[in-house]
């Protein structure tokens, strides 16, 4: 009788996971989500219609002076960012990509990495010294005897530029290193092979290659610089108030719950139509691959 | 022109380093305009290296190049005229199959249609017709190494350098291809650095054979003098495949040196054999040399006038109208090969005790190594 041998099919070594124990694995995090993501994301929406004024807040924040200039000056900075951590962070991981000194890729990933490592009140605390007005840059050049008295460099929105785009950089970093990561190095050894000059190959065959994640990567930028807070006090004073310090007004200032709220919805709904125009452009394709 | 009495590809003192590992060592190669030279050698002899050192991908550590008289040094691979076909085919993935052959066109500026029409026959003589609109992904190894061919040849470039191109083919495809290589040669005049692992590729493609061993050039001879007339054991085991005895005393032995030649004692007989020319004359009891015979010259039973090798047959394969035998033999580290004809071992089998025949006349004697 050896047909009755057979070992039971009942719990093979099968490396994958089920449903139900996948549930029960994310379950802290699905729960931690609806209560901190989930509930306050609802409320906010809630609020800002609250009273039976549907749009009438949003409206405001559109329309009123103060937090209109809030706005627009939080877009426009945003958009300058992303241009300057785009920039930036393209060329320190195109580098880190295809250099094969292990010292350079050390130096670099460092680099590009100390701002994630230093907390927000000392990156901008450094920041807001070497541009203050007895600070090491006024004081090169008033050395150099470039400049006749001090600049004003604080209180500026290039200052904010600079303080959000160094807190950044390792976002644009990071995400556009794994878009490089794939781009084999050798296709632009045939490119050039066919004739195409460095520039040429870079932008006929690296380009089209990392133009999703390129996009990812500013959209992310954008998304993150929008929301910034301390940066833009700290460096930008009165003169260029920043969304978020609109917001944290409202609240602390005017206790105008429903008016901060309807402030947060709009910055949130920026945030979800830049996100959701990258995926359309670059189709869902990308995002496609990365869920697969 | 004077530029057509230049060599196409002239090499002196060629090294490649990367770090610690030497690639290329000491390289000296011409090839003249519209030569077929196959360069063959085990993995990690070299070969990609010299390829890219060729196209400008890699700086030489010492040495030069010059391409049709000029020193390329300063120039960038894009102004090195040259077509490649890589080991890894590198094709653009987010261009179609047409796009990839058309790319070098475009960079050279060709207008659309002229484009268009050189693609179009490029897919028909690579076999590739149906397929001129799919991704490289959507392709099968083969397919795509025949687009690499495509591309490299697609603007007629005068020196094409090809990284084993034929790989991933089956063997009718190949030949077809091959064929294809050939005609491209012949009619263009293209001269081509054609990289291989595959013995039977280098001998039917190609007007001279390199090989390498170990980072050196070893030789570059018109194939069949390489063939018949191998200038050292190497050379004689790895390309024509042939059984090198060294002259180590057993079972072969150097016993003489005259001026008719060296005289080898070998199985109780003795033979003396024109020396080898090699610079300086082998002294007696060089250690240097050895003898070399090709399998199919081997007889399975000694005949009279053979040196006779006495072993114990290892391995009978059985390949119908001949026998490939494997014969150890005492003294010898690696079994001799003989393919005689399938009567010739009628009833032999593994572990049988044998006398083969090695006819004096197709005993070679030459330097062990290069
Ligand atoms: N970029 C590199 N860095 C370090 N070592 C290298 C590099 N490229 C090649 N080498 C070394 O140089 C030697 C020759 O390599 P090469 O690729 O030229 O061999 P090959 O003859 O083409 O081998 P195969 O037949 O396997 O393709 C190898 O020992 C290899 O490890
Ligand atoms: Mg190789």
């Amino acid at each position: 009788m050896r047909g009755v041998t057979t070992p039971r099919a009942a719990r093979p070594w099968d490396q994958r996971v089920g449903p139900v124990t996948g549930l029960l694995m994310a379950a802290p995090l699905i729960i931690g989500l609806a209560l901190f993501v989930g509930y306050p994301l609802v409320s906010i929406f809630l609020d800002a219609s609250s009273g039976g004024d549907l749009t009438g807040r949003y409206t405001d924040v559109l329309t009123n002076e103060v937090s209109r200039r809030a706005l627009l000056t939080t877009l426009r900075t945003s958009v300058v960012v992303v241009v300057v951590a785009t920039a930036l962070g393209a060329a320190l991981a195109w580098t880190l990509h295809v250099t094969e000194r292990r010292w350079l890729r050390v130096l670099l990933w460092t680099v590009a990495l100390v701002p994630f490592w230093l907390g927000v009140i000392v990156k901008n605390y450094a920041i807001y010294l070497m541009l203050s007005a007895n600070g090491p840059i006024n004081g090169l050049l008033l050395e150099l005897g470039l400049i006749d008295g001090p600049l004003n460099l604080l209180y500026t929105e290039t200052a904010i530029v600079i303080g959000i785009a160094y807190s950044l950089v390792p976002y644009a970093v990071l995400s556009l290193y794994a878009a490089f990561m794939h781009i084999d190095t050798e296709l632009l050894n045939a490119g050039q092979a066919l004739g195409a000059s460095r520039t040429r190959a870079l932008a006929t065959i690296a380009f089209p290659l990392a133009r999703g994640g390129v996009a990812a990567s500013m959209a992310l930028v954008f998304v993150l610089s929008i929301g910034f807070y301390v940066t833009p006090i700290l460096l930008g004073g009165a003169q260029t108030p920043f969304m978020a310090t609109q917001i944290s007004q409202r609240i602390f200032n005017l206790y105008d719950y429903p008016g901060a709220a309807a402030s947060a919805a709009v910055l949130l709904l920026i945030a979800v139509a830049v996100v959701g125009g990258v995926l359309a452009l670059v189709g869902g394709r990308t995002l496609r691959k990365a869920l697969r | 022109m004077t530029q057509t009495e230049h060599p196409a590809v002239e090499l002196s003192g060629l090294t490649k380093r990367f770090g610690g590992v030497t690639a290329v060592s000491d390289l000296d190669l011409t090839v003249r305009p519209g030569e077929l030279i196959s360069i063959l050698g085990a993995s990690g002899s070299g070969k990609t290296t010299l390829l890219r050192l060729v196209a400008g991908f890699e700086t030489p550590t010492t040495g030069s190049i010059r391409l049709h008289g000029r020193e390329v040094a300063s120039l960038s691979p894009a102004e090195r005229e040259i077509g490649m076909v890589f080991q890894n085919y590198a094709l653009f993935p987010h261009l179609s199959v047409r796009r990839n052959i058309e790319y070098g066109l475009r960079m050279r500026g060709w207008d659309r249609q002229r484009r268009a029409e050189r693609v179009t026959e490029l897919l028909a003589r690579m076999r590739l017709e149906k397929l001129g609109d799919r991704l490289p992904r959507q392709l099968s190894g083969g397919q795509q190494q025949r687009v690499a061919i495509a591309r490299a040849l697609a603007y007629s470039p005068r020196l094409v350098l090809m990284d084993e191109p034929l790989g991933a083919l089956d063997k009718a495809l190949k030949e077809n291809l091959l064929a294809e290589i050939r005609r491209v040669h012949r009619e263009f005049g293209t001269t081509i650095l054609y990289v291989t692992h595959d013995r039977e590729e280098a001998m039917s493609l190609s007007d001279r054979v390199a090989i390498m061993r170990d980072t050196r050039l070893v030789c570059c001879t018109p194939v069949r003098e390489l063939y018949l007339d191998p200038p050292n054991g190497y050379v004689a085991s790895f390309f024509s495949q042939a059984n090198v005895i060294p002259l180590g005393g057993e079972p072969a032995a150097l016993v003489g040196h005259g001026p008719s030649g060296a005289e080898v004692a070998l199985g109780g007989r003795k033979h003396t054999f024109p020396s080898p020319t090699r610079a300086g004359s082998p002294g007696a009891g060089d250690p240097g040399l050895a003898l070399a015979i090709r399998p199919g010259q081997v007889r399975a039973a000694a005949a009279d006038g053979d040196l006779p090798l006495a072993g114990t047959v290892s391995d009978l394969v059985f390949l119908g109208d001949t026998v490939h035998l494997r014969v150890t033999v005492p003294g010898l580290a690696t079994p001799v090969s003989a393919l005689t004809p399938a009567d010739s071992a009628r009833g032999m089998a593994v572990g049988d005790e044998v006398t083969l025949g090695l006819p004096p006349e197709h005993l070679r004697l030459l330097p062990e190594h290069p």
